[in-house]
């Protein structure tokens, strides 16, 4: 009595451990980051002051002048070539690289934490413990693709010195004061990466040392995630410059040349694009591992590890849109020609490839979703609506990858009577392609509410009343959205671009609204058998591997679209790009190094799920063993 | 990742309303439901973006 009685308290101050950590790291915005102005002479009251004032290019406020102009390059004096490759490409398969490992180990550690936080929460103590060893065999994962992080982030500063050094020289002086910042929290992360990972057994104690594990677990994402809000200030500034004056000099305040318009909306982006691909890279290795498997309980531990690791990136992908259109609406703020030429001009049917990878992401979850049905006793009653599903999906994918405008011969041009379709022009428009985008999440999401009910009848008494307010709140969003979509058609652009807001948020109800209601007709639910974990089709399991490789290829696309809508500058409108390799590419081209970019990192990520098989510990396979026919193998009872 | 449940095989199914009964109550939620989406709207473009809504 008295050893439980300790070990409760052991646990209540492991647990106020992690809330003080996490109370203490909430309250960092809150502290001043202190104006540098290391290189600014010192003045005194005797003399007259010698200090240059300037002008913010962005903040428009005075600021002392703490460093040289950006410096006017030239080529080749400025820029570094190894014979004749182009340089800009040698650096953008480099910079891709690093994004890549650099996104998937900063996302596994964010599921890890909620896996671990959801195991050590489970009153079920032996459902705890998968949860747990599913956590520890994430982070494992991760461990190996750390390494290939770091030397890959090797790789592209030697790329950026041997290339472009004077660009390169220019970014690291006005950023001096963080420069070291990062080095150092580098170095503090890789730290607590290893004690994370190898501390998991000896702090498993189910008590204290279980949250400061926790803990530990939560420095580790608030440090990576740090660590990303750095280098996305750097990507911000190349794109909006801010703390600087027109000729590029440092005004002395390290915080404005940080905090730059595009800064906040690129970090929520890429929080969440983040970790929507590091699920679908995870879901991509379990379904490898299932494919591979030969007993029953492996391939019940990899179907289930797909499905968590896919309900994360669902997960993150739902919202995943909103913040494109936040990042896309202030970039419309800062500059509207760079909003322009994204989205109507000179990369806009590099969007046109990024909304069919969208679109298949979607269709790609709804498909996985319908064949993980197959598994489930009962998941047969919604069979029959999939038809209509998938005719909605692929009606709002045809209308939201519809163009606004074609590249077309004089003669065309004549025949269609302008650069704009007359019938199909229209959905070539953003009221057209919100309501393309919102029906196609408010469908994944109700094909999530069919998967959560499949195997279960619902046995509260408010079921019938339940049902129809599901289906009143799924058409009643739905006409929402279509109604918001053609009313946009008849009133003026900049009240129309309002009506993105209403149309978010009626998607945002089926999904919370929706979700809570199904969640609560699901208790004490009359089951119709346990999940057949392991008997994923094998066309789901291949589903998964185009879900990851399409997060891949979008990452590639996006990246390349907020990277050349830059045009010919280095930083924008402060230092200009004098390599011959200024130009912007031609479609094709782009979407060749994207692919190439692709096929490295699935390669070497191959090699990393190779690596993590070989060190796989799992429950010896036995010869001839196969999951039996109608039989179940319950991993876990969690869906 | 909701917890399964549903184990309770001892549970007693919901029996179905008739036609007429559903049709009723769902027109009520539908009328409800537009209700909320139209009032919604309203909140999302005039004090939350100041925008107007209906455009006149």
């Amino acid at each position: 009595m008295l050893t439980r009685n300790k070990d409760s308290q052991k646990r209540k101050i492991g647990a106020m451990l992690l809330l003080g950590m996490i109370a203490i790291f909430l309250m960092l915005p809150f502290v001043p980051v202190l104006a540098v102005a290391e290189d600014a002479p010192i003045t005194t009251t005797e003399e007259a002051p010698k200090v240059e004032r300037a002008k913010d290019v962005f903040y428009k406020k005075d600021g002392i002048v703490s460093g040289p102009p950006a410096p006017k390059t030239q080529y080749p004096a400025d820029y570094g070539t190894y014979g004749k490759l182009q340089s800009r490409t040698l650096l953008w398969v480099a910079a891709q690289q690093h994004l890549y490992f650099g996104s998937f180990v900063l996302a596994v550690p964010m599921f890890v934490f909620v896996m671990e936080l959801v195991g050590m929460l489970q009153k079920d103590r032996k459902m705890g413990k998968k949860y747990d060893d599913l956590a520890h065999e994430f982070m494992k994962i991760s461990l190996t693709a750390y390494s290939i992080t770091a030397v890959l982030g090797g790789v592209l500063i030697f790329t950026f010195l041997a290339l472009y050094p004077t660009f390169f020289g220019y970014l690291a002086r006005t950023f001096k004061p963080i420069m070291h910042v990062y080095a150092l929290l580098f170095i503090l992360e890789s730290g607590t990466l290893y004690i994370y990972y190898y501390g998991w057994d000896r702090m498993n104690d189910d008590g204290f040392w279980k949250w400061a594990h926790l803990s530990i677990s939560y420095l580790l994402n608030t440090i990576g995630v740090v660590l990303m809000f750095f280098a996305n200030s750097w990507i911000a500034f190349m794109m909006s410059p801010a703390g600087v004056d027109e000729q590029g000099r440092f005004l002395g305040d390290i915080w404005r040349v940080v905090h730059t318009p595009l800064w906040h909306p690129l970090n929520v982006h890429r929080i969440l694009g983040n970790a929507a691909f590091g699920g679908g890279v995870v879901a991509a290795y379990a379904a490898y591992r299932l494919l591979s498997s030969k007993s029953a309980e492996e391939k019940a531990h990899y179907d289930w590890m797909s499905y968590t690791a896919m309900f994360m990136a669902i997960l993150n992908l739902i919202p995943l849109p909103f913040a494109g259109y936040w990042l896309m609406r202030e970039v419309y703020a800062y500059r509207q020609q760079m909003g322009i030429t994204l989205m109507g001009g000179l990369l806009a049917w590099v969007f046109i490839m990024q909304a069919t990878m969208i679109a298949t992401l979607f269709i790609t979850t709804n498909y996985y979703l319908w064949q993980a049905m197959g598994r489930m006793p009962g998941g047969e009653r919604y069979y029959r609506f999939f038809k209509y599903m998938l005719l909605v999906l692929i009606v709002s994918t045809i209308a939201w990858l519809t163009p606004h405008t074609l590249v077309m011969s004089p003669a065309e041009l004549k025949a269609m009577g302008g650069a704009q379709h007359p019938v199909i022009g229209n959905y070539g428009v953003m009221s057209a392609k919100n309501t393309a985008i919102n029906t196609m999440i408010s469908t994944t999401v109700l094909c999530f509410v069919l998967y959560q009910r499949c195997n279960k009848i619902p046995t509260v008494k408010w079921a019938n009343i339940g049902n129809i307010a599901l289906v009143a709140l799924f058409a009643g969003a739905e006409l929402n959205i279509l109604f918001l979509g053609v009313y946009g058609y008849y009133i003026p652009a900049n009240v129309r671009i309002g009506l993105s807001v209403p149309q978010v948020c009626s998607t945002l109800t089926t999904l919370f609204v929706g979700v809570t209601i199904n969640t609560m007709m699901m208790k004490n639910a009359k089951s119709l058998g346990e999940i057949r974990w392991g008997t994923l089709s094998v066309r789901g399991a291949y589903a998964l591997f185009l879900l990851a490789v399409s997060f891949t290829w979008t990452m590639a696309v996006m990246g390349y679209i907020r990277s050349s809508v830059r045009l010919h500058w280095h930083v924008n409108e402060i230092m200009r790009d004098n390599s011959p390799w200024a130009f912007t590419n031609p479609i094709g081209y782009a979407g060749n190094v994207n692919s190439m970019n692709v096929l490295i990192f699935w390669t070497m990520l191959l090699f990393v799920f190779w690596l993590g098989s070989l060190a796989s510990s799992k429950a010896p396979v036995k010869e001839g063993v196969s999951v039996p026919e109608g039989g179940v193998v319950v991993p876990a009872h969690s869906h | 990742m909701s917890t399964q449940v549903g184990t309770q095989v001892d549970a007693q199914e919901v029996k179905p309303w008739g036609k007429g009964k559903t049709a009723v109550v769902f027109v009520i939620a539908f009328a409800v439901a537009v209700t909320y989406y139209v009032f919604l709207d309203w909140v999302m473009m005039v004090p939350v973006q100041n925008l107007p809504f209906p455009y006149k």
